[in-house]
């Protein structure tokens, strides 16, 4: 079970934390259509790399927090900073990956 | 096989004798002496019958991993006889053998053996697919394995969370070098040792070996900081060096899982003995040279009269002397290096009687001896994503790149004399501790406290070891002839050949399709076998062929351990002492426990609609809510308008995930200035808790609320029927009369004299009803006078079943019983709920797509049957009459005590939910019965008069 370092409690358990999703920012559900919507909901990049993603420290501190893993060896790059919350201090949370184009879900 | 005269080396203890039996018959065997060494002791040959063509088979390995060393004992299948140790009034017996090990009937498949081959089932019992059943039920009888009794009771298995800087994996002289070495840096070290005693292959080797084996054993079971488990295997390595651990020498548990987040890991797991592949390998009386070593060194059995022994190593050498030394008369030493071969084993079907050697001569023996090279039980290193490479000089596999965190001593790293086997091992385990001290920092470092701690400096301490050497090793795999490579699969080199010619000459391929190496032994004895055979049928190298990838667990793991000890709370309300009392049925509801019913639900039912009852709704979650933007995050949270709710006012709303899925449904009070109560579905607490943190979070970090939850700070009780205002009016000061207190409104106050105390109505019962949340250590006086101040009135309690079926005749859903995955808001018919004026809320853009269109989306409807006796199971199909196609199902059913007839909800396409149309219900016997869509949710009080007044 891969160690997760949580910016508050430290490198945890993966248990110990919910693991959200990818990191992709929410549409505007007013002027969404139904295709930007379930990209949105339902298309994961899922690469072999680097990639940005939300865990939820559910056993912790409760929090949760962006954090980049390459899924090719689960190391954490740039570990998340202690008390660094997200939306308020990190401002790269809300990012669209270039790869995440309505066209290319057709 | 006999018991020889006493000698120093022997593990037995025989001042005390342990009595058992052996398919019935009374043996004798002594303390120490696995099953197996006790019943070869006794003159025993044939152990088993081999899976497929149920071949007598004798010992191989007697050892863990010997193939044909499975037993039944008592109600305990697939007993490793080579590795258990024997205990007083075992009952043993042979497995897979009918109806007995000597005559056995399906020796037959022998016989017709050819049809056997490799994918004979595949393509044989295919065809036609209707008649599998039957195959099937054939086909079971000839399973191999023991006998599983459901009868048996549970036994106690346990896990455990351990922390070690270093797990030491193996404990033979280099591992117990390398567990040495790191406790003297300073760690905190594990070393575990798969089979009964530390020493690894010392146990069976020379005087010299065991009294090194016995010093170093000595040392790691004074040292301080080395915690020695015996008898207990590193079933798998995981990420960051989680490691699994199954522990069978817990005194109490019958087994245990340990699991250790190991900062450097030690792979030690030695070599293991390799079969050799000739006509006959698999009669009893062909061993490996190991084989012979452990029962003769350890268990003083002679394992026959006259050997031949076959060598290509040291081991073999040393086999000899064992041999001789136990009285066998050696008749002829093949070696190997210098071009000694032998090609087939003759004999019966109990022994050996005659080998045949490469040139030529036939040898009379019963018993022939193998040392042919190693395994490489790479297994944890493959987990860590090391891909192992061949070395044809040494003749086996070696770790080509393991994580830094991971460290490899002993036979997997290279060869070497007992004293460059410790100098390595030590040197290893003082690395491993180094590095485990770097990890340490490392973690250290990540984890934010008051005074920050540096993470240290540079990367992790070098490798500065002098690398073992690596003995040139002949290869030998097979023979001139074929033999068995699988023994506990049946597989045969002739089989590997043919299904190489088929096609399937990848290795990963062939190893599914003949499931070589997929047996008991899992690969420790017939990996590389399968390797050089189908190189040898391809005509490559066994580089060129590469090898499987290993997968935990290395040795087997009871199911009972995975299972463990569950660490699964159970919560209850404060008033359970009295449920429990009063002999309510309890029911599990997600983590709580709670009263099902008090003996009569239909009764209760009755009480509560004609007199008053209680419920104990305390697992109603309740999160409390504070702050000047609470407003907003109801918005955000629910689909409907919380902006203009007044204190003092309740409201009940639905929330959908951003999917437009019903999620969770409950009432929110406000209680005050920037003061709101929410409640949720019992089962849904802690998850709209995280799903409001979520949001606040997330998307909107300016909003100022804090989010607490209640649900256990609270005891609930629900005061519901017509003489509920009575009862709860003599018990407190907020006045109940209708004009103050209405349906929806909540307020705060003592009841029976406890402070702060929340009331709301609402009418989840359908009748008058006040909910009362009380400050959790009063909860049971508050049950309690309420019960006692209302007995004129009728007061009784009611338990969960009462309520289900009242919500049912009012037609309120469930969430996740009338809802599933699927179900949209649209479908539960509350779409004035769903605002879509509001800026934005969970679920918003869904829900508009949805409303847009919602004819494809299933509906909610009550239901009755036409017969109003039947009760229609929940769950059952809702078809198209005359048909097949089903339209829906029946969600919720209960017969009702009040209307005295079967009602339920159900969904059902939105083409069959008018009210008046007759569906058809596919009950669970298959017949057919008619009901009829309902106007209105609720089956009884529609209009909602009772619960309003």
């Amino acid at each position: 079970m891969m160690l997760v370092p949580c910016p508050n409690c430290g490198p945890r358990n993966s248990s110990d934390l919910r693991y959200v999703g990818e990191s992709h920012s929410r549409p505007n559900p007013n002027t969404a259509t139904p295709e930007e919507w379930r990209t949105y909901l339902y298309m994961e990049d899922n690469p072999a790399g680097p990639l940005k993603e939300t865990w939820y420290c559910r056993s912790g501190c409760r929090q949760y927090f962006t954090a980049v893993r390459n899924t090719s060896t689960n190391e954490f790059e740039n570990h998340p900073l202690p008390g660094a919350k997200i939306g308020s201090v990190d401002p790269s949370f809300h990012y669209v990956s270039e790869s995440k184009s309505v066209e290319g879900n057709q | 096989m006999i018991r020889l005269p006493q000698q120093s080396s022997e593990v037995i203890d025989r001042g005390a004798p342990l009595r058992f039996t052996w398919n019935d018959k009374p043996v004798t065997g002594f303390a120490g002496d696995t099953i197996a060494s006790a019943i070869a002791a006794s003159g025993t040959r044939i152990f088993a019958r081999s899976m497929k063509y149920h071949r007598p088979r004798g010992l191989l390995t007697a050892d863990f991993w010997d193939p044909n060393g499975f037993v039944q004992v008592g109600d305990d299948p697939n007993v490793r006889a080579g590795h258990r140790l024997l205990e007083n009034g075992m009952d043993v017996s042979a497995q897979n053998v009918w109806p007995s090990l000597d005559y056995d009937i399906k020796a037959a498949n022998g016989v017709v053996g050819r049809f056997l081959t490799a994918g004979f089932y595949y393509k044989t019992f295919m065809k036609p697919a209707s008649l599998w059943p039957t195959y099937e039920k054939v086909l079971a009888q000839f399973a191999p394995g023991g006998k599983v009794d459901l009868s048996s009771p549970p036994r106690y298995h346990d896990k455990r969370y351990a922390h070690p800087d270093v797990v030491v994996a193996g404990g033979g002289p280099a591992g117990m070098a390398a567990a040495l070495g790191a406790a003297l840096e300073g760690a905190r070290v594990m070393l575990v040792e798969h089979n009964h005693h530390l020493g690894g292959h010392l146990l069976w080797g020379t005087d010299e070996d065991r009294a090194a084996a016995a010093t170093l054993a000595e040392q790691c079971e004074a040292a301080e900081n080395i915690e020695v488990l015996l008898n207990s295997t590193v079933t798998g390595r995981y990420e960051d060096n989680w490691c699994a651990i199954a522990q069978r020498s817990h005194d109490k548990a019958v087994e245990r899982l340990i699991k250790a987040r190991a900062k450097t890991l030690v792979v030690a797991p030695g070599l293991i003995e390799r079969p050799y592949v000739f006509a006959g390998n698999d009669k009893p009386g062909v061993m490996l040279a190991g084989a012979a070593r452990r029962l003769i060194n350890m268990y003083s059995v002679k394992p026959g009269e006259r050997a031949v022994v076959l060598t290509a190593n040291a081991e073999g050498d040393q086999a000899v002397d064992a041999l001789e030394r136990a009285g066998v008369d050696v008749v002829a030493v093949v070696d190997a290096r210098t071009g000694g071969n032998v090609i087939a084993a003759h004999g019966g079907a109990k022994s050996v009687e005659e080998v045949e050697l490469g040139d030529g001569r036939k040898i009379e023996a019963d018993l022939l001896i193998t040392a042919v090279g190693w395994t490489a039980p790479t297994s944890l290193l493959n987990l860590a994503g090391d891909r192992p490479e061949y070395d044809p000089v040494a003749a086996r596999f070696f770790s080509s790149k393991v994580p830094d965190n991971i460290l490899v001593a002993g036979g997997l790293a290279g060869d070497g004399s007992l004293d460059e086997l410790l100098i390595h091992g030590t040197a290893t385990g003082e690395l491993a501790a180094r590095r485990a001290s770097h990890v340490a920092a490392t973690l250290q470092s990540l984890t934010p406290r008051a005074e920050s701690i540096a993470a240290p400096a540079g990367d992790m301490p070098a490798d500065n070891r002098n690398p073992l050497a690596r003995d040139n090793h002949p290869e030998l795999h097979r023979s001139t002839t074929h033999g068995i490579v699988d023994y506990s699969e049946d597989v045969g080199s002739k089989d590997l050949f043919a299904a190489a010619k088929e096609g399937y000459d990848s290795v990963e391929l062939i190893k599914r399709f003949t499931t070589a190496t997929m047996g008991p032994a899992q690969g420790k004895l017939e990996t590389v076998n399968t390797v050089a055979v189908l190189a040898e049928a391809r005509g490559e190298t066994i580089s060129e062929v590469g090898t499987t990838v290993w997968r935990p667990p290395y040795a087997p793991v009871t199911l009972g351990a995975l299972g463990g000890r569950i660490f699964e709370p159970v919560r209850v309300s404060s008033i359970q002492p009295w449920h429990e009392a009063q002999r309510a049925k309890p029911i599990l509801a997600g983590q709580w426990i709670r009263p099902e019913h008090y003996g009569n639900p239909a009764a209760e039912v009755r009480n509560v609609r004609e007199n008053v009852g209680l419920i104990d709704v305390s697992p109603l979650g309740k999160l409390d809510l504070r702050g000047p933007d609470v407003p907003k995050l109801l918005e955000q949270l629910y689909t409907n308008k919380w902006q203009k709710l007044p204190v003092g006012g309740v409201r009940y709303g639905v929330m959908c995930a951003e999917d437009g899925i019903v999620m969770d449904d409950g009432v929110t009070a406000h209680l005050g200035d920037d003061h709101y109560l929410m409640t949720t579905t019992s089962s849904g607490a802690a998850r709209v808790w995280e799903w409001a943190e979520n949001w606040l979070q997330t998307e909107h970090p300016d909003w100022k609320v804090h989010v607490t939850p209640v649900t256990t700070a609270f005891t609930s009780i629900n005061v519901a029927g017509p003489k509920s205002r009575q009862l709860v009016s003599r018990l407190t000061d907020v006045d109940l009369t209708p004009d103050s207190f209405g349906y929806m409104q909540v307020r705060q106050g003592t009841v029976a004299g406890v402070d702060d105390c929340i009331m709301w109505r609402i009418g989840f019962t359908g009748e008058l009803s006040y909910e009362i949340h009380v400050p959790s250590g009063h909860g049971l006086h508050v049950w309690e006078q309420l019960l006692a101040e209302g007995d004129d009135l009728g007061v009784k309690p009611f338990g969960l079943e009462a309520q289900r079926i009242m919500r049912l005749e009012k037609g309120h859903f469930i969430v996740g019983q009338d809802t599933d995955g699927l179900t949209k808001m649209p479908t539960v018919g509350l779409n004035g709920l769903i605002k879509l004026d509001k800026d934005d809320f969970a679920g918003k853009a869904e829900l508009s797509y949805a409303l847009a269109d919602d004819s494809g989306l299933p509906k909610l409807v009550a239901i009755q049957t036409a017969d109003p006796s039947i009760v229609p199971e929940e769950a059952s199909q809702i078809v198209r009459a005359g048909t097949n196609e089903i339209l829906g199902r029946i969600t919720s059913s209960r017969m009702s005590p009040t209307l005295k007839r079967s009602i339920c909800l159900g969904q059902v396409a939105s083409e069959a939910a008018a009210p008046g149309t007759t569906l058809t219900v596919v009950m669970t016997t298959g017949e057919r019965i008619t009901a009829k869509v309902m106007e209105h949710h609720a089956h009884f009080d529609p209009e909602g008069e009772r619960l309003r007044v």
